[in-house]
């Protein structure tokens, strides 16, 4: 097994693993990785570097592109096979003659190109590109997992924060192409709303037991406690906010929380908000949370059909929900359908299973 | 940190673009002195299979030899081997192998100068820690 070195200098940044059959080469770009702050392991065959990946150490590839037996090219074809835990980040060093076949590396599943001679600010950049691809995945996996531990302690709930997010997907997608909303939400507005709609209820791990997992209706005092869930759900994320002041979509999942059970009307909770006062973001959600609550099994009553959610969400128009977010839902009824068909609960599957399946939770970062 | 390297006048005559390789290991001057001491030690073992290469008469292994070459001496900023490499690429891919052995001897020759001045700069850092 050709591994040359492995080090463990407690870096913060990803590791990268280099892969070159040409020593000198591997010498001088790990030296200067390292000056740059990197952990590198490095190899001098595409084998040995795909038992490298597989292990699962790696999110950072940066192969020569010709090498003797397996290429950078088949190398980076037999990673994309591979279903492995985490997105890796492939970059083929390239020769400028070879700037024709980048195509071919596109093809291959390769995510970047640094030409020989590399320069080294240019790699500086590159590898924050890289490293800014796979943290957003990592960031992302994390969000969703975090929600579903909180929803871990409410077992009716199944594949409910699947099934939300897609239906906020899909009603902001709607939105996007009329003209009120097209210069409103825009794709990252959508994949925001995806990442951070998981969140909505994750201030219900501050409510007690004996009322979250109550198997009835709750009593009025019970509701006023449990009506508590939305601002626990923001004051937890105001504090994550304090402490990443930049991170927007913490704002964004913090707006979701609190405001996903004020009303249109103004009737809802905790602040009784009316109208546009309310988040447009709450008011997305608000329609995705009730027509997935209406339509799946609780303690308390039956699956209500897609016709019955859809005539009492219809009904809300104006008072409950924000008539536009109506409209948008009855543009859009085929796909919750066959959202609600695929992500149907009878089908659950192990906690653990599902947050492998989303590992990649955006649609938009799936490999070329 | 200054390299010894650049101590001497910069002439486009050099074997070798020391502020090039410098800059690229971001001013690091011991790695400079690896790399360069690696490629040194690597140039008796490239000769020999490129010899082997040319006595088998193996037209597409000495290409790929000459590609390999040709990637090293970009990233030590060796220009002159790399057209050498190049040239010699271009031929044993061609139909028109009766240059190949000028090519090879190109080669042979600009080894010899860059292990030249490598080695003397080597020997003057031993002496006076110029690196």
């Amino acid at each position: 097994m050709q591994v040359l070195n492995q080090t463990s200098n407690n870096s913060l940044r990803s590791p990268v693993l280099l892969v070159d059959d040409d020593p000198i080469c591997l010498e001088i770009l790990e030296g200067v990785l390292r000056e740059l702050g990197y952990d590198v392991e490095t190899a001098t065959d595409g084998k040995t570097a795909f038992e490298l990946v597989r292990r699962g150490d790696f999110r950072i590839v940066l192969s020569d592109w010709m090498m003797p037996g397996m290429s950078g090219i088949e190398l980076c074809k037999l990673v994309r096979l591979r279903q492995l835990s985490g997105y890796v980040y492939f970059i083929l060093l390239t020769s400028l003659d070879r700037r024709e076949n980048l195509v071919t590396g596109l093809q291959a599943g390769a995510d970047d190109f640094i030409m020989k001679p590399f320069d080294p600010d240019e790699l500086r950049v590159r590898l924050r590109v890289a490293e800014r691809i796979v943290s957003l995945e990592s960031r992302d996996l994390i969000i969703f997992s975090l929600a579903k531990l909180a929803e871990s302690r409410d077992p009716e709930t199944g594949t409910h924060l699947e099934r939300m997010r897609e239906y906020c997907r899909v009603l902001a997608e709607d939105l996007s192409q009329t003209s009120k909303y097209q210069n409103i939400i825009d794709a990252d507005y959508v994949r925001t709303i995806y990442l951070t709609s998981p969140l909505h209820d994750i201030g219900k791990v501050g409510i007690p037991d004996d009322v979250l997992l109550k198997p009835g209706r709750l009593t009025p005092d019970e509701f006023e406690i449990m009506k508590q869930h939305s601002v626990i759900g923001s004051e937890t994320l105001d504090a994550a906010i304090h402490a990443q002041p930049s991170a927007e979509y913490l704002r964004f999942a913090r707006d979701i929380a609190w405001s996903h059970h004020e009303k249109f009307n103004g009737s809802g909770y905790p602040r009784g908000l009316s109208g546009t006062d309310i988040p447009l973001c709450g008011r997305i959600v608000a329609v995705a949370d009730v027509y997935d609550a209406l339509t799946t099994k609780r303690v308390y009553k039956e699956a209500f059909s897609h016709e019955t959610a859809r005539s009492i969400i219809t009904d809300g128009r104006g008072t409950d929900f924000d008539p536009d977010i109506v409209d948008a839902f009855l543009r859009c009824e085929d796909q919750f359908i066959a959202i609600k068909r695929q992500l149907d609960d009878s089908a659950q599957r192990p906690l653990s299973a599902l947050l492998l399946a989303n590992a990649s939770p955006l649609p938009s970062f799936q490999p070329g | 940190m200054t390299h010894s390297l650049l101590a001497q006048s910069p002439t486009t005559d050099s074997p070798l673009d020391c502020d090039e390789l410098l800059a690229r290991c971001l001013g690091n001057a011991d790695l400079v002195e690896r790399v360069l001491a690696r490629f040194r030690g690597s140039i008796d073992q490239e000769l020999d299979a490129l010899e082997r290469s040319l006595d088998a008469a193996d037209a597409g292994d000495i290409a790929r030899r000459a590609h390999r070459i040709k990637g090293t001496s970009l990233t030590v900023s060796a220009h002159r081997l790399n057209e050498c490499a190049q040239r010699l690429e271009t031929v044993a891919m061609s139909d028109h192998l009766d240059d190949i052995h000028s090519c090879v001897e190109d080669i042979r020759q600009e080894f010899a100068r860059l292990d030249e001045l490598i080695a003397s700069q080597q020997a003057m850092r031993g002496q006076s820690c110029k690196y």
